[in-house]
């Protein structure tokens, strides 16, 4: 029979069985604890599995679908675009450079799916400056002399993962208690080991499957509503530019698995009610009954020019979230920064004159 | 921008006007002579020297010393010597704390005038002990060592009250705390605020972040606890010792409980 070697819970010393006091005893630091306690938070968790399944696609073009699209290559970034052959391409969305060149089509896996444009292109100008605005370390000379390229509306092409989660964790949490008498204060923590089990479902998490969009940009427009959207149809990129992906399902699932196994051990935490200071110790995930669908979702892209710097901003084309970069003017940013002290100070003085 | 530099130039400036009003007004006043000597009991060196030491005295103890001669007065010494100090403006702060010397050569008078917590500390047993150290030099003639030993016998009174048989009881004597004392802690406290405003500026001027959770995709009501057991393990218990209550009989900071801050008395030597 194998021997199960204990460890102290509080100091990682190794326990042994004092028959005096009929429970394990740590001589590191003093504790003991109940044998079936330990048994029960001793028992191990399964390993953590993500079974996607593989790549799959039995979408297939129509012969008349590929005789309606033209496809872009930028030979300064690496850019890939799709766009109808009625929409003229003359510059690359990401990075501007004009000098593009069409590419054979043949290749390109068919999305499954599309949340059309909802926002149109003046509807973007202005949520662009309206995030300049109340901006007080923005450079003066940002808006006024910058060059804003083409506004491009661009589906970038996303993985959408949904599953069932199956998880298991153990997680630490203390409650404490105080009292005093005449020369002392008293504090006695009460340490648990909060194991918990659960199941939760996901569905569409989205990874973009595109290395020319930047993954902070896509995940910070998020979220999308799924509500609208459609089965693809190749009219839909009538007017905008389709990205091709160059990451396929497999280089994007670790990211999803990550975003899931997360959000669940978030879920199972917060059950721990009543203690504080939790914190998880172990866990483990099995993803079942997964699926996954190639999505073209919808972005405003900007790119602005500034001191010779690019700074680039991105809108979700359906919810008109908008994030970006914007250059900070250090001299403006001192100035603040010794006008409020200046400020700060003379409140300050003011009040304490009165009080002392 | 140039508008926006300028008018911001002129807020800090004005600020630091009204800061250097504020933190240089506590202390003694410089500009008023503490050293009056209508009597003509000192050189005009000594009575500068004298000066500068009772200037330097105020400011270490919070308490103006001051020294004034006269040949002649008209009523009561007492009321003579409280007119004086009135009218020079003597004392520190808003409660005029000072001690001053009063010598009227003609009829030899002397008074001593205390006010604010000079009168608090050096009360009429004190003033007899400086006085009677005091007043054999200005008999012998030489003044200037008659008062240069009054501020000193004043100032090692304030700072340090219990040395003596007839104390009065008071501990270790702490000049009041003044705002001077605090701009320090004032000025890093406001730069401190300062920066985490700006910073929080700066950090809101980049609106891209990743998003490493999954909650926008959770299926409603799909999360399900199917198991949960809480398993005590082990409690520790510290103590920390509780601070006895200050039982010392530490001056009060609030005024005094006497029913007029002036105080003094004097005599004839």
């Amino acid at each position: 029979m194998a021997v199960v070697e204990y460890k102290c819970p509080s100091c990682g010393a190794a326990l042994r069985f004092d028959s005096s006091r009929q429970k394990l005893f740590c001589d590191s630091c003093g504790n003991e604890f109940d044998v079936e306690a330990m048994n029960s938070y001793m028992e191990g968790d399964e390993k953590d599995s993500f079974d996607w399944p593989e790549e799959d696609n039995e979408n297939e073009w129509l012969e008349s679908e590929l005789e309606e699209l033209v496809a872009y290559s930028c030979p300064s970034c690496g850019g890939e675009i799709v766009t109808q052959a009625t929409t003229a391409a003359s510059s690359c969305p990401f990075c501007g450079n004009p000098a593009i060149y069409t590419k054979n089509i043949s290749g390109m896996l068919k999305p499954d799916c599309i949340i059309p444009f909802k926002l149109n292109k003046k509807q973007a100008t202005e949520a662009f400056e309206k995030f300049f605005s109340n901006k007080p370390l923005l450079p003066p000379m940002f808006k006024s002399q910058n060059t804003i390229s083409e506004i491009k509306g661009i589906y970038v092409p996303f993985w959408l993962f949904g599953c069932s989660a199956k998880a298991n964790a153990t997680f630490r949490g203390t409650t404490s208690r105080s009292w005093s008498d005449k020369n002392y204060r008293y504090t006695e923590t009460r340490h648990y080991a909060l194991k918990r089990s659960g199941n939760i479902s996901f569905e569409d998490v989205p990874v973009d499957a595109s290395k020319q969009a930047d993954d902070a940009y896509m995940q910070a427009i998020e979220p999308y509503r799924y509500v609208d959207i459609k089965e693809f149809k190749t009219s839909y990129l009538s007017g905008y530019f389709a990205d091709r992906y160059d990451e396929d399902v497999e280089e994007c699932q670790p990211k999803a698995n990550e975003r899931i196994t997360r959000s669940t051990i978030q879920q199972l935490a917060s059950t721990c009610s009543g203690y504080s200071g939790v914190t998880e110790e172990s866990s483990s995930v099995q993803l079942q009954q997964a699926q996954t669908r190639y999505a073209l979702l919808p972005v405003w892209m900007l790119s602005v020019k500034y001191n010779g710097e690019d700074f680039h901003y991105a809108m979700n084309g359906q919810t008109g979230k908008f994030v970006g970069k914007l250059p900070i003017d250090n001299a403006r940013y001192l100035m603040f920064l010794i006008g409020l002290s200046a400020a700060f100070t003379a409140i300050a003085t003011f009040v304490a004159s009165l009080l002392i | 921008m140039k508008k926006n530099l300028a008018a911001a130039s002129a807020i800090v400036a004005l600020v630091l006007l009204l800061m250097t009003s504020v933190y240089g007004s506590s202390g003694p006043n410089a500009s008023i002579p503490h050293v009056v000597d209508r009597a003509n009991l000192l050189t005009t060196s000594e009575a500068e020297s004298l000066n500068s030491l009772f200037l330097s005295y105020a400011e270490e103890t919070q308490v103006d010393i001051s020294v004034v001669t006269v040949m002649s007065i008209t009523g009561t010494v007492r009321d003579y010597a409280n007119n004086m100090y009135d009218q020079y403006e003597y004392g520190i702060s808003e409660r005029r704390n000072g001690v001053m010397l009063f010598i009227n050569m003609g009829e030899r008078d002397w008074y001593i005038v205390t006010n604010g917590t000079g009168n608090e500390i050096i009360d009429d047993r004190a003033i007899d002990r400086i006085w009677n150290q005091c007043m054999p030099h200005l008999q012998n003639g030489d003044a200037y060592s008659c008062f240069k030993l009054f501020a000193e016998l004043c100032r090692n009174e304030i700072l340090y009250p219990g040395n003596n048989s007839q104390s009065n009881g008071y501990e270790h004597y702490e000049a009041p705390k003044t705002i001077r004392d605090y701009f320090w802690y004032i000025l890093i406290a406001s730069v401190g605020i300062a920066l985490i405003i700006t910073s929080v500026m700066r950090v809101s001027m980049n609106t891209a972040r990743e998003n490493r959770y999954a909650s926008d995709y959770i299926v409603k009501n799909s999360f399900k606890v199917t198991h949960s057991n809480d398993i005590y393990l082990y409690s520790t218990t510290s103590r920390v010792k509780r601070d006895s209550d200050d039982d010392r009989s530490s001056r009060s900071s609030s005024s005094s409980s006497s029913s007029s801050d002036r105080g003094g008395h004097g005599g004839k030597f």
